[in-house]
């Protein structure tokens, strides 16, 4: 217990999966990082309708699995879709388009490990939807619903 | 006996939603009003400026990192009688129990200040520029460097060990060679959207860090304080429901 509690004192960073908004803000508050060259890496993913889900995914495992300074691993509830998802969501039934939104979210929803802990925050264009929240789905396991 | 313990870690784990919904709210309201003031920064921007990823600074260095802390919380006695129990139950365990605390600003790495220069300055070429404004400043500047500008809710107690995000204000501290005379650059994040910053972009920075320092930290440790209630509750149920099958086989085998 003592050498794992010497890796988590190791985690001094917040990383950032979200919106250009989202991201601007958070990093208004100081939480920005860049680690020094060669391989500098960013403690931030700004996400558009651009962004491929692999490239959102591949931040996720970064900040989770890869690098071991992060501690708290922020993601917007609702991340852009690429446009030919956009596209496809549209013409599809509404539990269909929930499904392709959550793409990433099964990620988080089988995330199990203690650090980083990953906590879902709204974004600017969708409220905060405490039915996805992945915390309050492990209340209503526990309560057996 | 076993229904009791189980009663009061789910007793535990209702106060534990509770604070987390609230914080959720609290969070929401902080992120609402944050996209509020960037959307009004950007339209009142001149034509094509947008406050967003163009202006930020490559070279970034976290301001506000997190520590993470072990030690429970020093509130068990402030709290009910069953619920320290149940803490200190959980505790025995050997579970982590991560807790909520906000540390002042007096309390900021003050040996992470005193590292080489080389080692230390996220510029470094921006360091022989310092150096020589240092030398210019040491003329005028007294001796103590000048303690970094303190704001309300830097000021808060603490509340107890955890989660929390502490600030690194002595980033760009430079130490002399004598030692005596060190020299400060701000690290803020404003500065990349110039010097004067529009007056809604500043408050979006204070909710901003309200969130970062107060609120997401406590989520966070509520967040793995909860998944250890969880397994708790998980283990009881099946301990109960161990010996409840034993009790019914028990009765069974005598007849």
């Amino acid at each position: 217990m003592a050498a794992s509690q010497g890796d988590y004192k190791d985690r001094q960073f917040l990383a950032v999966i979200g919106d250009e908004d989202s991201v601007t803000g958070l990093l208004l508050a100081g939480i920005g990082h860049v680690t020094s060259p060669p391989d500098s890496q960013k403690n931030f993913l700004v996400v558009d309708s651009k962004t491929e889900t692999s490239a959102i995914e591949a931040a996720f495992e970064s900040f989770t699995t890869q690098r071991k300074d992060i501690g708290i691993v922020l993601i917007n509830q609702h991340v852009g879709l690429p446009p030919l998802l956009y596209f496809t969501a549209s013409i599809l039934p509404r539990n269909t388009w929930l499904q392709i939104a959550d793409k990433i979210r099964y990620r988080i929803d089988t995330y199990t490990a203690a650090f980083p802990t990953i906590l879902e925050i709204p974004s600017k264009e969708h409220p905060y939807d405490p039915e996805k929240d992945s915390v309050l789905r492990r209340v209503r396991r526990l309560f057996g619903e | 006996m076993d229904q009791d313990y189980i009663d009061g870690l789910l007793e535990r784990y209702l106060h534990l939603l509770h604070d987390y919904t609230s914080l959720r709210e609290e969070l929401n309201a902080l992120q609402t009003g944050m996209y509020q003031n960037i959307a009004r920064a950007n339209f009142a921007a001149e034509r094509g400026v947008r406050f967003g990823r163009d202006y930020y600074d490559d070279r970034m260095q976290a301001s506000r990192r997190l520590t993470i802390n072990f030690e429970s919380r020093g509130q068990d006695e402030a709290q009910g009688p069953s619920e320290s129990q149940t803490r200190k139950n959980l505790s025995a365990l050997g579970s982590i129990i991560t807790t909520i605390a906000c540390v002042p600003a007096s309390t900021v790495e003050d040996s992470k200040a005193n590292v080489d220069v080389e080692a230390s300055h996220p510029y470094p070429e921006a360091e022989a520029a310092e150096q020589g404004a240092s030398k210019s400043t040491d003329k005028l500047a007294p001796n103590a460097p000048t303690p970094p500008p303190q704001t309300d809710m830097d000021a808060q107690p603490g509340r107890g060990a955890g989660i929390t995000v502490e600030r690194r204000i002595n980033d760009f501290t430079l130490v002399a060679k004598k030692g005596t005379t060190t020299s400060q650059k701000s690290n803020d994040p404003l500065r990349w959207f110039g010097l004067l910053t529009p007056m809604p972009l500043r408050e979006a920075q204070t909710q901003s860090i309200r969130a970062i320092e107060h609120v997401i930290p406590r989520l966070a440790s509520l967040n793995s304080e909860m998944a250890v209630v969880e397994i708790e509750v998980r283990r009881a149920r099946k301990r109960r429901a161990k010996s409840e099958a034993l009790a019914r086989r028990l009765p069974q085998q005598s007849s």
